[in-house]
């Protein structure tokens, strides 16, 4: 019997092979979409789950007690790890990490790389976090100073074809590490992912700030310190012992400990969902995207199945019980999801490189090992198959055989159950509709929101801006003699240093204030900056004055900006003194972003300091628009006469700058505009079939009214009548899902939702209904109602 | 073999009800080969449909085999009517997605008859019905006499005890009509009962009994022993 229904379901399958075709491609590719998108947010939920104790491994973050609100710190002081494995009996190991951001390694002239990511550790790290050792001993691997451990593919950028093992790299401060260890390849979806390990007895000789290590500063926001608790402790009651933990070593301590599994270090580090919400985003779009799938999967099932109502009625009355028709029309629809599912298993394949690339990530997946995706793609392959096969197989099966067989089909048009049929598949594709219109807003929002960021004034000018920085020796050259080098080019306007720049580094602290009390505290982002900062970089100066040469009292004079100024709620800020009564206010600039445009901006002062050519400064350089590139080798020029030995790095700003957009949700922009326009396709898809199936039951009643003298563009009307009206359904009922986008959109500054981009979505979805009805609509009206009427 | 009493029949819709059979009380004998003659509408088909099972009468009796059957579920109604009963139609009904032995073979698949004897007793029909050499074409490749010997041949593969003939020469010429007619008499002479619904009164005296239908009721029943030819 199996053998017969395989044969009648292969030669209908070949006898409709374009339907086929359609039904199980439309099934596959919304199905590819969707495990694309679960791949991506489990890829995304599972960060870290590379080492052995991952379950047991947390990082010990700050959460700093402030007058106005609580904010967290994921760094440390560098003593906090050794204190908390000896003071608490549950924690089994513990490791402190310092981080190397953009360096410059080389091991000859000619093999000199950027290296974006290192960090500072001792052996303790390898107790905490599993490395592979592939040379070398974990245990003492980075006991000594200038020691160095590598991984493999480190090893073979700098060393290819040798063993590293005790070779020489030379860092951009001149200092030579010693390779002592070889680790196999990091996989990327760890949140701590270094390129190389540095002995932390290497960072006691190059520490700029010796005080690091003093008990009294294990508060303070420079290391991560990572612990493994025994497998028998609870969280809980560590969190509760550490809270306070950090009071005994700091007076009036307002920062307190607790623990943050590494499971969520990914996702939630800053205990804000930011992210959580946009993989809630992705997440939902995908299983929209598998469920419109599905409903054109049904709907076309359903339509289909009308041709087979006389196989079912001789199948009746030659004996076929109402079980065994049931269970034929599951089990071929369970076929047709079998053979979707495998065509999507190849396509995910297929486009996952695409994919990676798109959402700059490293998926891998592997049929043969990843028994859970397996899992899910059978569970999926079921559920589908027999949610799209029930409705019709209890239809079908319950037809009675005296109606069928005499192949009547007007027998469906009077038949109540015929209405509703068509009632159900009318709801499920203006379901579609609503779909699709909810998905363009959702989109339309998405793509404003993040051009609305990439364009947002950033409160300074970025055109016409070169940022420079150097890695290498220190000078003892002046910083005001460079400048005035500089500024004898014509189109070299002015020029800055300061310690960070708004998107180049960002340093943030704690302090008092004029007439505070013992445990106030803000949260304040500072910068020390040369005299020309705020004219290079064009900030607002909106009260007081610049920083002046011609005050010598300007060294311990600072600038504030609105939003510091609203924190301390000053009416005249001019002379009040902030940070231990350490600076005086001369002025206050207007807010500009500092690191993300996606942020509300942070209160924010700036004091003048370096005269230094220091090497963590950040040199701004304000040029004018014409021969930029000339200008650019000109600064170069400068920069090298000063600094002979150093690596340069000239670059115009906003290169290569997350402006707090890039990140996550410029991947949910591009997922967006693609799915919402897969989304579109497939209700098109769907619209066509069902009224390529609706225009073949109202074939006679468009030749009757033909025959009486109805002309074309009535006919259209009357066939387009049914969409349209389903499509003003689903607009106004999808009209909510735009606002509803952005209000859970997270981020300080939202785009504005227009009618036009209402207008957009509604007439999008209107032009692809159109064309989807186009044809069969046509191929109605223009039939000859003498063939159409000849049965009658 | 099978006995009516005042079988009922009423169709309803919304707004309109139609009584399709009106207490109708027939008895049918095993062996017999009975003729159902009546204009458009009279109930014909109805009939056909309660007496094969392939619907249940608003009212009255109806008796298969000494077994009050009117009341039976669609479950208990396929069981018996897969064991006793065969049917052919005006219009064929073969499954255009199987070839012709498939079509015949059908029967015996949902009887879950074991696969030599389902072949066995195929190409024993198919021989009977001279159509073997057709046996792998669709029904769509054979003329419309080929395809209800073909329809016959599945009617009566199972081997019913009852055959139910709805207009079998409806749809063909006098020739092939002629042909299903002397394969239909031949069933019977073997022992098939037959009841054939025709609009020919020629085809209708290959019966020994007339029963003439009009508006749902039974007019008059004739037995013409004596007119066979």
């Amino acid at each position: 019997m199996f053998k017969n229904y395989l044969k009648i379901f292969v030669r209908n399958l070949w006898k409709h092979v374009g339907y086929s075709i359609s039904n199980i491609f439309g099934l596959a590719i919304g199905m590819t979409a969707c495990f694309l998108i679960l791949l991506f947010v489990h890829y995304e939920l599972n960060y870290n789950d590379y080492y052995k104790n991952y379950q047991r491994t947390y990082k010990v973050q700050q959460k700093v007690l402030l007058r106005d609100k609580v904010s967290i710190d994921g760094q440390t002081g560098y003593q906090l790890a050794s204190e908390l494995k000896n003071k608490i009996p549950e924690i089994e190991n513990s490791a402190t990490v310092g981080f190397v951001y953009s360096e410059y390694l080389s091991t000859s002239d000619k093999l000199t790389f950027s290296e974006k990511y290192g960090a500072y550790a001792d052996n303790n790290i390898f107790k905490v976090l599993t490395f592979e050792f592939l040379q070398g001993n974990p245990e003492n691997a980075l006991s000594s100073p200038f020691s160095v451990v590598i991984s493999d593919e480190f090893a073979k950028k700098y060393f290819p074809g040798e063993n590293p093992m005790g070779k020489i790299i030379k860092s951009s401060k001149n200092k030579s590490l010693r390779v002592t260890g070889v680790t196999k390849n990091l996989p990327y979806n760890l949140d701590f992912r270094p390129n190389y390990l540095v002995s932390m007895s290497t960072y006691k000789e190059v520490a700029e700030w010796k005080y690091y290590d003093l008990l009294e500063n294990i508060g303070s926001s420079m290391f991560w310190t990572l612990v493994t608790l025994k497998s028998n402790a609870s969280m809980q009651s560590v969190n509760e012992k550490i809270f306070n933990f950090s009071d005994r070593y700091v007076t009036n301590n307002y920062k307190k400990l607790y623990l943050k599994s590494l499971v969520d270090i990914h996702i939630t580090s800053d205990e804000r969902n930011d992210t959580k919400i946009a993989m809630y985003y992705i997440s939902g779009f995908g299983i929209i995207i598998l469920i419109l799938a599905c409903i054109n999967f049904i709907n076309l099932s359903t339509a289909n199945s009308f041709l087979r109502k006389k196989e079912i009625g001789i199948r009746k009355v030659v004996g076929a019980s109402r079980f065994a028709l049931f269970m034929q029309f599951i089990g071929e629809s369970l076929f047709f999801s079998f053979l979707a599912i495998l065509i999507a298993a190849i396509l995910v394949i297929v486009f996952l490189p695409t994919f990676n690339n798109v959402i700059a990530r490293h998926i891998e997946i592997n049929y043969a090992r990843d028994f859970k995706f397996i899992l899910y793609l059978i569970g999926t392959f079921l559920v589908t198959g027999f949610l799209a096969g029930v409705y019709p197989a209890i239809f079908l099966s319950g037809l009675q055989p005296s109606h069928v067989i005499k192949g009547n089909l007007s027998f469906f048009k009077k038949n109540r159950t015929g209405s509703s049929r068509s009632f159900l598949r009318k709801t499920l594709v203006t379901f579609q509709f609503y779909v699709s219109i909810s998905l363009l807003l959702a989109a339309i929002f998405v793509i404003k929101q993040v051009n609305y960021m990439n364009t947002k004034d950033l409160g300074f000018d970025d055109k016409n801006l070169l940022i420079c920085r150097i890695f290498g020796e220190k000078t003892e050259a002046h910083f005001e003699t460079l400048r005035n080098e500089l500024l004898t080019n014509p189109n070299i306007i002015d020029a800055s240093i300061s310690n960070n720049a708004p998107f180049y580094g960002n340093w943030g602290k704690e302090i008092n204030w004029e007439g505070s009390g013992p445990m106030d505290k803000m949260s304040i982002n500072y910068n020390s900056v040369s005299y020309d900062f705020i004219n290079t970089y064009k900030i607002q100066l909106i009260n007081g004055r610049n920083f002046s040469r011609q005050y010598s009292t300007d060294n311990k004079a600072c600038i504030i900006n609105e939003t510091a100024l609203k924190t301390l709620k000053w009416n005249d800020p001019l002379g009040k003194k902030i940070d231990n009564n350490q600076y005086t206010i001369i002025g206050v600039v207007k807010d500009f972003h500092q690191y993300s445009v996606h942020e509300i901006i942070p209160a924010y002062y700036m004091i003048l300091n370096s005269d230094d050519l220091k090497e963590s400064g950040v040199f701004g350089i304000r040029i004018k628009p014409n021969d930029k590139d000339k200008t650019k080798e000109y600064v170069k020029s400068q920069f090298r006469k000063f600094f002979p030995e150093s690596i340069i790095e000239i670059v115009p700003f906003g290169n290569e700058i997350d402006f707090g957009t890039k990140g996550v949700w410029e991947i949910v922009k591009k997922l967006f505009i693609g799915f919402s326009i897969l989304a579109l396709l497939i209700a098109a898809n769907g619209l066509f079939g069902m009224i390529s199936f609706a225009s073949q039951r109202r074939v006679k009643e468009v030749g009757i009214r033909k025959v009486f003298g109805a002309n074309s563009s009535q006919l259209y009307t009357l066939m387009s009548k049914d969409f349209i009206l389903m499509l003003i359904i689903s607009a106004a009922a999808a009209l909510p899902s735009g606002y509803l986008v952005q209000i859970t959109t997270p981020g300080a500054y939202k785009y504005q939702m227009q009618i036009s981009d209402y207008l957009i979505c509604i007439g999008l979805m209107f032009l692809t209904a159109m064309a989807a009805s186009l044809y069969h609509t046509t191929k109605a009206v223009l039939s000859n109602p003498v063939e159409t009427l000849r049965y009658e | 073999m099978l006995r009516t009493n005042n079988l009922v029949k009423i169709y309803r819709t919304e707004e309109v009800e139609t009584t399709a059979l009106d207490n109708v009380s027939i008895e049918i004998n095993e062996g017999e080969f009975v003729s159902i003659m009546g204009p458009s509408g009279c109930g014909k088909s109805t009939l056909m449909n309660i007496l094969g099972m392939l619907d249940n009468p608003s009212g009255g009796e109806y008796h298969f085999l000494g077994k009050e059957v009117s009341k039976f579920n669609e479950r208990q109604r396929a069981q018996i009517r897969k064991e006793n009963i065969g049917f052919v139609f005006q219009s064929f009904n073969l499954i255009d997605e199987l070839t012709i032995y498939e079509n015949v073979e059908l029967p015996l698949l949902y009887l879950k008859v074991s696969p030599s004897e389902r072949k066995r007793k195929v190409q024993t029909v198919l021989e009977i019905m001279e159509i073997m050499h057709r046996r792998n074409h669709f029904p769509q490749q054979l003329s419309g006499g080929q395809q209800q010997r073909v329809a016959v041949a599945r009617a009566l593969v199972a081997n019913p005890k009852l055959i139910l003939a709805d207009e079998p020469t409806g749809n063909l010429d006098s020739s092939h009509g002629d042909e299903v007619m002397k394969m239909l008499t031949f069933l019977n002479e073997g022992g098939t009962t037959v009841i054939m619904v025709t609009h020919s009164p020629t085809y209708a005296e290959y019966g020994n009994r007339v029963i003439h239908l009009f508006d749902g009721k039974v007019v008059t029943e004739n037995f013409q022993e004596s007119f066979r030819v």
